[in-house]
């Protein structure tokens, strides 16, 4: 019946929950299986906005959360350092926004209070000219405008890090594993486990946990169905458009017709827009974009800078929020708030989920679960996790000398410390202690757009778990610029077939879900100079497709 | 008799050079290299495709023989009787037509050293950088000479530290591939290239390597370790690094060297050199034949009384400006399609945007005038209008109004302009643009 | 500075718990008193560019937003690298690699200290370059080559330009 595992806690779903949560168990010295369906944060977690935000909208109802989530997004930012960002805002203020200037500037007055905790400056507050001199394509309606800012992070690296934190501390990590069946003790109803399918092998993994965690996101009342319990989520689907370079260097508020908050901000190579908060009743597994979202975020942006619709945006991001469950609101006001939910009150002791929260909260929300579960266990570890750095965050890292030392461009150096901080070492050296003859070539970029060098897709296959050319997108971010996987999908899936030992058929299948995915991303933004781009892309997937099936 | 040919790619260029071999004084207009110039090393008129929907097959499906090039040609047109090559192959046999063209394109680029090598007789297999096969009618020098059916044995050339290319993976599926068409097997291997010093610096950047060994100094470097590649019978396949501007001499020199045949592998992104060794080569001919070269974008076309005057060409160097006037006779339109520049996106809708022609899809709906991502349907690899939106001719490749006459009694259109057709899943795209590029310029020498 | 008061009272009737009113009478007091002192603060510029500038910020330069606009067209597609290859250009960095990047070349540079295209350090290299001569010609081969008609050798002048960026004075 396959191999078996025996853990205290498995932990199904590998978004930055289940993942934070692996990783604070492991430092905790507990033993761990992290089990993800797809790719590490490939769901919720790499759709959000990629921001570890202070919270600036918790002031007025309750502080406390402010004050948590800023002194959370400092944490991030000490272990972490090489994957998060600053993003200066710039908060215009028209004149016929609802909360005129004054009040505006006394809410940041209040977040400056904050700020120190994650890093942040204190806000600025600028006249109409010089809003439209920092940035000269804001609509000349506004009244004046001030400037904040918040931290990014690269959101399915993040979950990543964590997992390989926990891995590499032990604990069993498993991707593209569905669990198929949970194991119940007769009598009492316990979840004592789960069994566990390995959806490229077809291999079943049995797992023997004393606890279960459900870190699903919007799956999780599915996963909590197989043990008989309910979990009541109100599911909201967000988008984003994703522009091909960064518009501006600062974000910028939107607002939408319906009055609603957006923005759109630099984001790594490109700048984003969004996002949307509607109430999701469709297929988690088949997200689409519609026309009628993509209409609604320009409509916003266009209100603050008139000249947007010239950008060229090339795909767009969709993910579904886990939201606690509440009647009678709208999308926007449904709490923020997370819960730890015991099973036990369910006929299904030993079974708890997460459910709820937000992308900026994951550290706050893994140590309460762990404290749980940890309680439940008996055992007694604090937690470590705002104190120990992720994987490469310890030091900051001589981007300059790396690149110098590897023969690598600069660019591609300064993406690579980006990912693996001071890892990234290891990844251009790879500890081969019999290269192949010939002393081994200077790395090259595979992905031009990010750049992504085939030194790190080799060792993101070798030694990450990197199991799939889909996955790469949200690894390494492979394919997800401006030529949308046109110009380095190819390559990278015969270097992944070598790496991996793939059969030719798996990497002709590996190519043509990749160009698949693009497409659907990319779909419903196609025009203007991006209808092009896709020529190309299908000749390159349609018109050079070879005959291995 | 003064004709201005609007686009500079293989359409373009073949009208320009019919027209000027029948003695008409010729423009040619090129805002810059369309998708010509990233083409990669074959000339698809029909290749075979695996696509289940949208390809051409390769094999009949009633009597499970191969098919040659030729005859998926009158297979192209009828699964699609509005594809372009119906209105080209009326009256006239495929294989003729297409033998024709070849020798002229041959002649017309031969000077450049860029040769037509195969025919629609026979199904030529070529290999790509990444391994997969092409099932080529026509190719061009380069990678016209790895045909592999008639190789005793093929080695890969493994060039250490090359960007863009990975031997061993190419060669596994090389071997997948030559199973899945049924080719008899034979030796495949990969053999390594130790390039000297002054060569290997140029590694990661495989188009300044390319340039280099159009120098024979630089070749000479390279002869010991082409010599040791050297086995009888033997097809050597390097990627496409051969030369840049003289990809013949390279070839020559090294099969010479080696003493076995030596080719390139068919490109693929990043590394693709022949698309830009095939716009040069239409240069210089379109120069040798007397061609008036403008650069610029024709941004409007003068109609007086149901005929093409004028057009007039903005030049991209002074933005501002008065565009140039130039008078015609005869006008043939080969602007592309997204790449070109032919077919474009314009305040939200698709359109065609010098004669407003109306755009027809390959079902024959009308396309223009529609938000293209209303256009697109969900299946990557199925019909998507967008890609085979284009305009509509008649029989003498005159475009259609929307009444379903010429817009203009003296305009012709010719290559990814036309519509009804997906050159990214048919293969037919270079095709097209020779075919209905030379028809196009023969029918506007008659105005 | 009334404006809005309405707006004032439905945030108010919005705050939750006594710590955010708390914190709303006071801070908002405080403002206010500020206000009517007419206090100025620092040049907000100055002040944007002090918070800001470390990070890779500059005040923006609309030619340059022009030039990342057109840029944006880039089809990735290689044919600038292989004609500058043609002619025997030696610029710092690849064409196609300088279109694709030079929206975030701008800043991330700027940001980590990093002056590709200055002259030669101290240990007698710099990144990205064969030589401290070495330099992009304008001879706009890359240019007349793009299919989508960006302005190669401006993207490149721009990024060689960027080494010797400054923070903008504070003002009169």
């Amino acid at each position: 019946m396959g191999r078996s595992l025996s853990v205290q806690v498995l932990v199904v779903g590998g978004g930055i929950n289940g993942a934070g949560v692996a990783r604070d168990l492991a430092l905790r010295g507990v033993s761990c299986a992290l089990v993800e369906r797809r790719e590490l944060g490939s769901g919720t977690s790499w759709a959000s906005s990629g921001m570890i935000h202070g919270g600036l909208r918790y002031l007025q109802r309750d502080p406390e959360v402010t004050l948590h989530s800023c002194v959370d997004s400092g944490a991030i930012q000490r272990i972490a350092p090489h994957l998060v960002f600053r993003i200066p805002f710039l908060m215009p203020v028209f004149p016929e926004d609802p909360i005129g200037p004054e009040l505006v500037e006394i809410g940041l007055e209040m977040y400056d209070r904050y700020q120190p905790f994650k890093n942040g400056r204190p806000h600025a507050r600028l006249t109409r000219e010089q809003a439209l001199r920092l940035e000269p394509a804001l609509s000349p309606r506004l009244d004046c405008a001030f400037t904040l800012d918040e931290w990014g992070v690269d959101a399915a690296r993040l979950s990543a890090a964590n997992a390989l934190d926990a891995a590499e501390r032990g604990a069993a990590l498993a991707t593209h594993s569905e669990v198929v069946e949970l194991l119940r003790e007769a009598g009492s109803g316990r979840v004592v486990g789960a069994r566990v399918r390995d959806l490229l092998s077809g291999e079943l993994l049995r797992i023997d946990a004393d606890l279960t965690l459900n870190a699903t996101g919007p799956w999780a009342p599915r996963l909590a169905a197989l043990a008989g319990a309910a979990v009541r989520l109100r599911p909201a689907k967000g988008v984003h458009l994703v522009f091909e370079r960064r518009v501006s260097n600062l974000a910028v508020y939107a607002r939408g017709i319906d009055g609603r908050d957006m923005f759109t901000f630099p984001h790594e190579q490109n700048s984003m827009a969004g996002t949307t908060d509607d109430d999701f009743y469709g297929d988690l597994d088949r997200i689409d974009v519609t026309e009628d979202e993509v209409a609604y975020v320009m409509q916003a942006m266009e209100r603050s800078i008139p000249s947007i619709r010239r950008h060229r945006v090339i795909h767009t991001t969709q993910g579904v929020r886990p939201t606690l469950y509440g009647f009678g609101q709208q999308e926007d006001e449904l709490s923020r708030d997370y819960a730890v939910i015991d099973h036990a009150r369910d006929g299904a002791p030993g079974f708890f989920t997460i459910a709820g929260g937000k992308l900026a909260a994951y550290r706050l929300m893994a140590e309460d679960a762990c404290d749980r579960l940890c309680a439940a266990l008996g055992v007694r570890e604090p937690c470590r996790t705002a104190s120990t750095p992720l994987p490469g965050g310890d030091a900051p890292l001589d981007v300059r000398a790396l690149a110098r030392r590897f023969r690598i461009p600069l660019a591609a150096g300064v993406r690579l410390g980006f990912r693996h901080g001071t890892r990234a070492v290891r990844v251009l050296a790879p500890c081969d202690p019999q290269p192949p003859a010939g002393a081994p070539p200077a790395p090259r970029a595979v992905c031009a757009c990010e750049p992504v060098l085939d030194a790190e897709l080799a060792h993101v296959a070798r030694a990450e778990g990197l199991r799939t050319l889909g996955d790469c997108a949200f690894r390494v971010r492979l394919g997800v610029g401006a030529c949308q996987g046109a110009g380095c999908a190819a390559q990278a899936a015969g270097l992944l077939a070598d790496v991996l030992d793939w059969p030719p058929e798996r990497s002709a299948a590996e190519l043509a879900a990749f160009a698949a995915d693009r497409w659907r991303a990319a779909a419903p933004v196609l025009g203007g100079r991006h209808l092009a781009a896709f020529e190309i892309h299908r000749h390159v997937f349609l018109g050079a497709r070879g005959f291995t099936l | 008799m003064r004709a201005v040919v609007v686009g500079g790619g293989l359409a373009g260029c073949a009208a320009a050079l019919e027209l000027a071999a029948r003695s008409a004084e010729v423009a040619l207009v090129r805002a810059g290299p369309g998708a010509t110039a990233l083409s990669w090393g074959t000339l698809d008129v029909a290749a075979g495709s695996p696509l289940r929907r949208g390809g051409l097959p390769l094999v009949d499906p009633a009597s499970e023989q191969p098919l040659a090039p030729g005859r998926r040609l009158v297979a192209a047109t009828h699964a699609n009787p509005a594809h372009p090559y119906t209105v080209l192959m009326r009256g006239r046999s495929p294989e003729s037509e297409v033998k024709e063209a070849a020798a002229a394109l041959d002649a017309w680029l031969a000077p450049a050293g860029l040769r037509v090598l195969g025919s629609v007789e026979q199904t030529r297999w070529l290999a790509d950088l990444r391994g997969a096969l092409r099932a080529a009618d026509l190719a061009f020098t380069g990678a016209g000479e790895g045909d592999l059916a008639s190789a005793e044995e093929i080695a890969l050339v493994d060039v250490p530290g090359l960007a863009g290319f990975d031997a061993r993976p190419a060669l596994r599926m090389l071997a997948a591939e030559l199973a899945a068409i049924g080719l008899p097997a034979r030796p495949l291997r990969v053999v390594p290239l130790a390039l000297p010093d002054a060569l290997a610096a140029l590694a990661g950047e495989p188009a300044r390597l390319a340039r280099r060994l159009d120098e024979s100094e630089a070749r000479q470097a390279l002869r010991a370790a082409i010599e040791r590649l050297a086995a009888p019978g033997r097809l050597l396949l390097f990627p496409p690094v051969l030369g840049l501007e003289r990809v013949d001499r390279v070839i020559a020199w090294a099969s010479d060297t080696a003493g076995c045949r030596v080719a390139e592998l068919v490109g693929a992104p990043p590394l693709a050199l022949a698309g830009h060794r095939l716009d040069r080569a239409l240069q210089a001919a379109l120069a040798r034949a007397g061609v008036e070269a403008f650069a610029g974008r024709v941004s409007a076309i003068e109609l007086e009384a149901g005929r093409a005057v004028a057009v007039r060409i903005q030049d991209p160097a002074r933005e501002a400006g008065e565009p140039e006037r130039l008078a015609l006779d005869a006008l043939v339109l080969a602007t592309g399609r997204f790449v070109g520049g032919g077919v474009v996106e314009r305040d939200g809708r698709l359109a065609e945007p010098l004669l407003e022609l109306p755009l027809y899809d390959l079902a024959g709906q009308r396309v223009d005038g529609i938000r293209p991502h209303r256009l697109v349907r969900r299946d990557y690899e199925g019909e998507q209008p967008l890609f085979a939106a284009g305009v509509r001719t008649d029989a003498r490749l005159r475009p259609l109004a929307a009444d379903g006459a010429p817009r203009a009694a003296n305009a012709f259109a010719a290559g990814d302009l036309l519509g009804s057709f997906d050159p990214a899943r048919d293969r037919t795209g270079l095709g097209v643009a020779l075919l209905s590029g030379r028809r196009a310029g023969i029918e506007a020498a008659g105005c | 500075m009334l404006r809005g008061y309405r707006g004032f009272l439905r945030e108010l009737a919005r705050t939750g718990g006594w710590r955010a009113l708390s914190l709303q009478l006071r801070t908002g007091a405080g403002h206010v008193l500020r206000r009517l002192r007419r206090e100025r603060g620092e040049d907000p510029i100055a002040l944007f560019f002090r918070n800001y500038g470390a990070d890779g910020l500059r005040l923006p330069d609309p030619e340059r937003a022009r030039l990342q606009l057109a840029a944006e067209a880039c089809l990735v597609c290689g044919l600038c690298s292989v004609e500058c290859a043609r002619v025997g250009g030696a610029p710092p960095l690849d064409p196609r690699d300088a279109v694709v990047a030079a929206a975030r070349l701008e800043i991330d540079w700027l940001r980590l200290g990093l002056a590709p295209f200055a002259p030669a350090s101290a240990d007698g290299a710099a990144i990205g370059i064969d030589s401290p001569a070495s330099a992009c010609a304008t001879c706009r081969a890359c240019t007349l080559v793009c299919p989508a008609a960006i302005p190669i050798e401006r993207v490149q002048e721009t990024l060689a330009r960027l080494g010797g960026g400054e923070l903008p004075a504070a003002p009169r």
